[in-house]
């Protein structure tokens, strides 16, 4: 009897050393290569923005490919805060000595959106130097990874995510 | 064997197979996103760089003068190295730590380029005499600055000339060297900017342009700070200086502003421009008789087999690798030399692009000399090359940082968009009757009376020093941006696949005066050096 028992025990304990153990790991790293190609695609993306002053189409289509091909769904928000010097030059002339404030305005992923799909093909957003551009992204999927610690100890709540990346800056170049 | 012993035994094998597995993408993935880092960094210090150029080139007085521009860059490098040593501070790299990995900074500029790298500081044996070994500089040093401007320039030689051309980042030429008048060799400095010859109408004091006539202006303005209070006077811009007229509470004098202070002009001929600034109409004319010299001369004749190299050799037109390919007339004047494909503007993309590499791939291997890595010049890409003929930019080179498992080798290049060096197509504005400036591209933009064309750069705020010493901030032209075209671009209505030059002759021809005396105006007034024989 004791035999028995200890012989499930065993190919149970054998099971999981020999197959889940394995899958957790490949599975860990598999996220940690997703997350570092997520990074890479979306600091170049953003970067390319600021250089060039503009969100193209092309552009933003290329940067959800390569997050497409790590089989994963991703939420991706951009922004861009607006540059408006129009306070800072209505100061009066009695206000020589000081600096007037630039104001910043926010615009988010679905007004850039509207813009880019007015053009079919070739749609742009245009910012101009000193705009701030930022882009985040997570995952919406559970990765197998996830799905596997779940199995063992379960993440609650709705934003559970794991591969995150954002990246943000000013605007280097107006655009033509 | 029992089952467990089978498990134990695949887990010691897997186990450290596997944190084995782990610590190497670990070491991977802190490579990578090192070198995005880096990247990042780079690009911010190249823009902190070019935002200095920036400032320091609308704030001086005297910002356009070839050893004020020296300064300028020597400014710019140093925040350049500043910003890079702040943001690598982490790891403990200094200004002087970081000058051995970067192999060179490149000032593209207006007709020419710097290059800030090291070089050996050679004397001559005079020079060696009269200096004693206990001062500051050696001979056989190695130096960390900036070398001598190089034009963007190449070499013509033909049975009737031998010219030297130097091309800009737009249509402005400069022609030197000598060509034959008869038999007699006749020496020649030449420049203007080069447009399309048949829209080109000139008849005495009547010019025109594309069908609109440009005219004089006499109502310019501008706000200036002198002599203790912000005035706004009538201006002109003559050879990059600015000249004011001040006929108020009985005062009746010209001058230039140096430091806030009025240096008097006793020039009747300058009050006369400012009051009727003819300078639009100039730009047009001098184009014209540069082409019309040029035909006359058989320089329209010049192809890629005239070129020539600095020892007098001929260019291999056959060479497939050469820097050159055009074929056909370069200066083909019964064609459309402004648009972007033709002879003229491939050429010149072609000479800028190997007088550039050509320099920097010497820069970057004389580095070699000083550095126990070996620096590689990185290929640039078309884009990145796009970048560099559209306005003046920073290309900085960081190599040989180890980020673990790999050696860093990245560059950047940053582009300005707003500078006094030059006036690109998109660089006036219209500043409508009620003070708003637009683009010239905004969508369905009507004519109104009072509409003037602004240069871009007179739109930016000065800072200047009052006489107690506190900071003064005015703007040369006052007026609000448009929402429209200028704080964001959302309402234009050029396409992208549209050249400005095609939107600008759709549009109402009393515009289209406007602009187009704008442009020539502001070019003309442009600092050039030329040299008058």
């Amino acid at each position: 009897m004791d035999d028995i028992l200890i012989s499930v025990f065993a190919i149970i304990l054998s099971v999981t050393l020999m197959f889940i153990f394995p899958l957790m790991t490949m599975s860990d790293r598999t996220d940690e290569v997703s997350q570092l190609t997520v990074d890479i695609a979306t600091v170049e993306f953003v970067d390319e923005v600021r250089k060039t002053g503009i969100i193209t189409q092309n552009q933003y289509n290329k940067f959800l490919a390569n997050l497409g091909s790590t089989g994963n769904t991703y939420n991706v928000e951009l922004e861009v805060r607006i540059k408006d010097e129009n306070p800072a030059r209505k100061m009066t002339k009695s206000d020589n000595y000081d600096i007037g404030e630039n104001v910043y305005y926010s615009i988010y992923t679905s007004q850039i959106m509207e813009v880019l799909e007015k053009d079919e093909d070739n749609g742009e957003y245009k910012l101009k130097e000193g705009d701030i551009f930022s882009a985040s992204v997570k995952n919406t999927n559970q990765t197998i990874s996830q799905q596997l610690k779940n199995f063992y100890y379960t993440v609650v709540g709705k934003d559970t995510y794991i591969i995150s990346a954002s990246h943000a800056g000013l605007v280097t170049a107006t655009a033509k | 064997m029992k089952i467990q012993t089978l498990a134990v035994i695949f887990v010691i094998i897997i186990l450290p197979i596997s944190l084995v597995f782990a610590s190497y993408t670990q070491g991977r993935v802190e490579t990578v996103n090192l070198q995005t880092r880096y990247d990042s960094k780079l690009n911010d210090a190249t823009y902190d760089a070019l935002k200095a150029y920036q400032l320091n080139n609308f704030n001086s007085d005297s910002s356009d003068y070839v050893n004020a521009k020296m300064r300028d860059i020597k400014a710019s490098a140093n925040t350049f190295f500043n910003s890079m040593a702040s943001a690598f501070s982490e790891l403990g790299y200094t200004k002087e730590t970081l000058q051995n990995y970067v192999p060179a900074l490149v000032y593209a500029m207006y007709d020419g380029y710097y290059i800030y790298s090291s070089y050996t500081n050679t004397w001559d044996s005079e020079t060696i005499n009269k200096h004693s070994t206990d001062e500051s500089y050696h001979n056989d040093e190695k130096l960390y600055g900036i070398k001598p401007y190089v034009y963007y320039s190449c070499r013509y030689k033909g049975t009737n000339y031998d010219v030297t051309i130097t091309y800009s980042l737009d249509n402005y030429i400069q022609i030197q060297g000598y060509v034959m008048e008869g038999s007699q060799k006749k020496t020649v400095s030449k420049y203007g900017y080069l447009l399309n010859k048949k829209d080109l109408v000139i008849n005495g004091d009547n010019v025109e342009y594309k069908g609109v006539s440009i005219n004089k202006e006499n109502s310019l303005k501008e706000n200036i700070y002198v002599d203790g209070q912000i005035r706004g006077l009538s201006y002109i811009k003559k050879n990059g200086t600015k000249y004011y007229y001040d006929n108020e509470n009985g005062a009746d004098n010209v001058f230039s502003v140096i430091n806030g202070k009025k240096i008097i002009q006793n020039d009747e001929e300058l009050k006369n421009e400012i009051q009727n600034n003819d300078y639009a109409q100039k730009y047009y004319k001098e184009s014209k008789d540069l082409m019309d010299f040029m035909q006359n001369y058989g320089l329209d004749e010049i192809k890629i087999s005239n070129i020539v190299d600095e020892n007098g050799n001929q260019y291999n037109t056959n060479d497939e690798n050469g820097a050159y390919h055009t074929s056909g007339k370069i200066f083909d004047f019964d064609d459309d030399i402004e648009s972007e494909t033709s002879n003229f503007n491939t050429h010149r993309i072609e000479v800028i692009k190997h007088s550039i590499e050509r320099n920097l791939s010497i820069a970057i291997s004389n580095f070699n000399a000083f550095s126990s890595f070996e620096f590689q010049m990185p290929k640039l890409k078309d884009e990145d090359w796009d970048k560099i003929m559209d306005n003046i930019s920073i290309i900085s080179f960081l190599q040989g940082v180890n980020i673990g498992g790999k050696i860093y080798n990245g560059y950047s290049i940053v582009t300005n968009t707003k500078n006094e060096d030059l006036v690109m197509q998109d660089s006036i504005y219209i500043k409508d009757a009620s003070g708003i400036f637009h683009r010239i591209t905004e969508n369905s933009l009507p004519y109104q009376d009072g509409m003037i064309g602004i240069y871009n750069v007179n739109i930016e705020r000065r800072t200047t020093q009052d006489t107690d010493g506190s900071n003064l901030y005015y703007f040369p032209v006052d007026g609000t941006l448009s929402y429209n075209s200028i704080v964001t671009q959302n309402n234009i209505s050029k396409t992208s696949t549209q050249t400005l030059s095609d939107y600008i002759n759709g549009l109402d021809n009393r515009l289209k005066q406007i602009y187009y005396t704008a442009l020539g105006r502001e070019r003309y007034s442009l600092y050039r050096a030329r040299l008058e024989i």
